[in-house]
């Protein structure tokens, strides 16, 4: 065999290229799923190309939540069965789909698409706050729950957003931070227990 | 310096961004090795037994095994928290400058333990101090020392004559204080009243704890603060991102004391 270094066909190195820039994408990861498309039957490649291709073209921010949306509004800001006077405030759209498996939240959500990370240069005009503060004008909303990650990062985004929303709104909660089912006491930190136990509650 | 293949240390969290799935890749400052970038397995994950020990500004011992790229953290357990300052937004946006910058002024794996222990009662003192601003003044100046970038502030840095009282320059290209016959050597040059030199050499030198007790009038802060900003600025040759962010939630907002300036 020929010593010297083969090039991947211009397409196969583009294609590599093009995965390498996604998340948790090495370069081993991006040549195995490129040549792995290479095998794969025309319709599914196609298949892929397109569902790419709906994500981009067919998603729109709901004007409302600015949740990630088919329709403007959403369907969670249309349903009549939601609670209007709740407003649960998250960082990702992913958020959304946790508490949502949860069934026990009724209210309406807003997605603020990031948390405030001031050695990253990502202050809170790089959030979709202007639109929550927007949302809250109008006086029906009773109570604002910050459900921010319960990181630094998160942490000081909901305190953030706290000092900001408190003369507009009633009452502004917190999600509780504690012990976690499936965890163990002993391996808990001092400030979850501190926490835990600041939250504790009557039987 | 070889590290062994399992060694324990002290480290506060600097920074701390998501990695894979659930890891997460953190910079930390740890007393006996400097700054290093290791990863923490699965911290996302709310049932983590690391992830609350290793959330940034909190201290913790640790355990970290050498790997072919990047360190592992295997165990960690809190020392401090900080939760006073973490319970307040104005002095957590304090500490949180106060982490990019240790970060910023420190090379991967150079060790300096006076820095550590600076950073170590800097997050204290921000955390109780009434006067979050002054002390970090203090811990900018100490920070500065500790990692060979401290400003001259005794003679003139080109021709080291001795200053003449309210008649000095201040110059961040020049790396100090200047006489007015070196001024043109260095356009940045702005001038400084003896003031705040006297508060500066005071800072630079005092101990957190007398350093908060100095009584200093508004618009004398704001100089002294324009000078340090000033030089970490030519130092990082950037701005200091967390800057931004602590002047929104800061109290001693600059535009507040304009009308208190009466001298």
């Amino acid at each position: 065999m020929n010593s010297d270094f083969l090039p991947a066909a211009a397409p196969v190195a583009d294609l590599i290229e093009e995965f390498h820039k996604l998340p948790g994408i090495g370069s081993k990861s991006a040549q195995r799923l490129t040549y792995y498309l290479v095998r794969m039957p025309q319709e599914e490649a196609r298949k892929l190309a397109e569902t790419i291709l709906a994500v981009k073209e067919r998603i729109i921010f709901c004007s409302q939540c600015q949740n990630i949306s088919e329709v403007d509004p959403c369907p969670i800001c249309t349903n009549p069965e939601r609670d209007r006077s709740m407003i649960c405030v998250l960082e990702e759209p992913l958020d959304v789909l946790a508490l949502e498996r949860t069934h026990c939240y009724k209210g309406l959500y807003h997605v603020l698409h990031g948390a405030i990370s001031p050695m990253n240069g990502i202050g809170p005009e790089e959030l979709r706050l202007r639109e929550l503060l927007d949302r809250l004008k109008d006086g029906s909303v009773q109570e604002v729950v910050l459900a921010t990650n319960p990181n630094l990062e998160g942490e000081a985004t909901a305190m953030y957003i706290h000092r900001l929303i408190s003369p507009l709104i009633p009452k502004v909660t917190r999600l509780a931070r504690g012990l976690p089912v499936g965890g163990d006491l002993e391996y808990a930190d001092e400030v979850t227990l501190t926490r835990a136990f600041q939250g504790r509650q009557e039987f | 310096m070889p590290r062994p293949h399992v060694y324990n240390t002290q480290a506060i969290v600097l920074r701390s961004s998501p990695l894979g799935e659930a890891d997460r890749l953190l910079t930390i400052f740890t007393s006996d090795l400097g700054k290093l970038r290791v990863s923490a397995r699965g911290v996302r994950r709310p049932t983590s037994k690391l992830g609350g020990h290793l959330d940034p500004l909190t201290c913790s011992a640790i355990t970290v095994a050498r790997g072919k790229t990047l360190d592992t953290i295997t165990s960690a357990d809190t020392l401090k928290s900080f939760l006073p300052l973490k319970s307040d937004l104005e002095r957590l946006a304090h500490g949180l400058y106060l982490a990019e910058l240790v970060d910023a002024l420190n090379p991967l794996e150079a060790p300096n333990s006076s820095a550590y222990s600076l950073l170590l009662e800097g997050l204290e003192g921000l955390g109780g101090t009434s006067n979050p601003d002054l002390l970090l003044r203090h811990l900018e100046l100490r920070l500065l020392a500790h990692t060979g970038f401290l400003p001259e502030l005794h003679s003139c840095v080109e021709c080291h004559a001795a200053l003449t009282p309210g008649n000095h320059l201040f110059s961040p290209q020049a790396g100090g204080v200047l006489c007015p016959t070196c001024r043109p050597l260095h356009a940045d040059a702005v001038h400084l009243s003896v003031e705040a030199l006297k508060v500066v050499r005071y800072l630079s030198s005092a101990t957190g704890e007398s350093a908060i007790r100095l009584r200093v009038p508004k618009p004398l802060a704001r100089e002294v603060a324009g000078l340090t900003s000033a030089f970490l600025r030519h130092v990082l040759e950037r701005e200091v991102r967390s800057l931004a962010f602590l002047r929104l939630v800061g109290h001693g907002a600059p535009d507040e004391a304009v009308s208190s300036a009466s001298s």
